[in-house]
């Protein structure tokens, strides 16, 4: 019994050779570590991320800094493109993304408490970023008002920055960044780096100092549970919270 | 442990790395030295060794060289930074362009820094905040993205190769138990 757990068979020439064996003594071919994958998959998954990052980036920068997308119709449109473009990449990465699509082993309860902490964090970052933007640049910022010219005000808001921020970015994100660079600089240090990613991408300067904080987070439960099912629901909180922290400007209680 | 058993035991050892081997061990199992080759074969063998120390000796080069293009960056973004803040009077918030610069003055030094250590991650977020910045100095003023688009271009090309190199190097040491 020992023994067959002690040995196992080379890849090449299927003679038996021992579990810690760096070479097969037989043909002498190197016994791979299983898990870590080859040189070209890592340069294509590199590429493949890197691509989908600088896409992204470039349709946030078109939304974030030219002043034609203000309309709804045009919130929509930048939406249905981020959401295509999200789509199209899943489908190369797949390998590395569908195993954090899973709902085995979520808990409801666990997810409540990440919803409160996300609410919470979400409530004393809208006080704190309202203070903030008063006193240091005499500017109040609402998202209120592209919605407010359609039939569904409230809805659209809720759908644009609350649902489809939520499912894909966090998709985008801790789905196929944090999932591909697992494969190539591994898990603790991929999770730094799409949080450094995501943050920065929101082009706020402002921003960073909750969204890195937060960005950890989220990537590091996305880590710890290995699903970003988690993720998806405290980003809504977040968002959601945010937007309703808008509203009493429009319809004062 | 199978080897160091005691019927395993065996009179013979690798006359590369002196490890243990086995009667019928055609190549060792430690070093993939071939054992029962002739000269030719163990020619071969420490030609093919030599071949991956090149090419890691040159990946670490390039690594070297990507730290160094960060250094430069953080650099620049130092003088630039004061040079705003002293020259340019027009600038309307003179506080928060000095603190920005300074603050990618710290990044790219950290990262730099890092790259020595941890090239893969390091790069990879020298090329995030490099990209970024670049976009947003397109957006905001395109006269002066387009002046400074050939160094904008040898950077980006430094970070690439540092990062291709990074990632060979990984294999590289793994296939040479260098870790």
């Amino acid at each position: 019994m020992t023994e067959e757990t002690l040995l196992h068979n080379c890849k090449s020439c299927s003679y038996e050779i021992a579990e810690n064996a760096r070479y097969c003594t037989n043909c002498g071919t190197r016994v791979t570590k299983p898990g870590t994958g080859n040189l070209t998959e890592k340069k294509r998954v590199i590429w493949l991320t890197g691509s989908f990052f600088l896409v992204q980036l470039l349709l946030c920068s078109m939304i974030h800094f030219s002043d034609s997308v203000n309309t709804f119709g045009e919130i929509v449109l930048f939406d249905a493109m981020l959401i295509i473009l999200t789509i199209a990449f899943i489908i190369p990465s797949w390998e590395h993304v569908h195993s954090a699509l899973t709902f085995r082993g979520f808990s409801m309860a666990r997810a409540g408490f990440y919803m409160l902490i996300a609410g919470g964090l979400s409530i004393m970052v809208q006080y704190i970023m309202t203070w903030l933007n008063h006193n240091l640049f005499d500017t109040e910022v609402y998202y209120f008002h592209a919605f407010s010219q359609t039939d569904f005000p409230l809805l659209g808001m809720f759908l644009t920055l609350a649902v489809n921020p939520a499912i894909f970015e966090e998709l985008g994100f801790r789905g196929i960044i944090q999932g591909s660079l697992s494969k190539v600089i591994g898990e603790t240090q991929a999770m730094p780096v799409t949080a450094f990613a995501f943050a920065i991408i929101h082009l706020s300067l402002l921003s960073i100092v909750w969204l890195i904080p937060f960005a950890l987070l989220l990537g590091y439960i996305r880590m710890r549970e290995n699903t970003i099912w988690y993720g998806v629901l405290m980003h809504f909180v977040f968002n959601a919270i945010a937007v309703l922290h808008d509203l009493p400007e429009y319809y004062p209680i | 442990m199978l080897i160091g058993d005691d019927e395993m035991r065996d009179e013979l050892s690798c006359p590369n790395c002196s490890s243990p081997a086995q009667a019928d061990d055609k190549f060792c199992h430690h070093c993939g030295f071939p054992i029962k080759g002739d000269e030719d074969a163990a020619a071969t063998f420490h030609s093919d060794k030599n071949v991956l120390e090149e090419r890691l000796q040159t990946a670490e080069k390039r690594i070297r060289q990507a730290s160094n293009t960060m250094y430069f960056l953080s650099g620049l973004f130092l003088l630039a930074g004061f040079g705003f803040y002293y020259l340019y009077e027009e600038i309307e918030k003179p506080e928060i362009v000095l603190i920005l610069f300074l603050v990618l003055t710290a990044l790219y030094g950290g990262l730099a820094y890092w790259c020595r250590e941890q090239p893969i991650p390091a790069i990879i977020s020298g090329l995030v905040l490099y990209t970024v910045t670049l976009i947003i100095n397109l957006v905001a003023d395109a006269s002066s993205f387009y002046k400074s688009i050939l160094v904008s271009i040898i950077v980006i090309a430094f970070l690439i190769k540092g990062l291709k190199a990074a990632i060979e190097a990984q294999s590289l040491k793994e296939e040479l138990y260098l870790d």
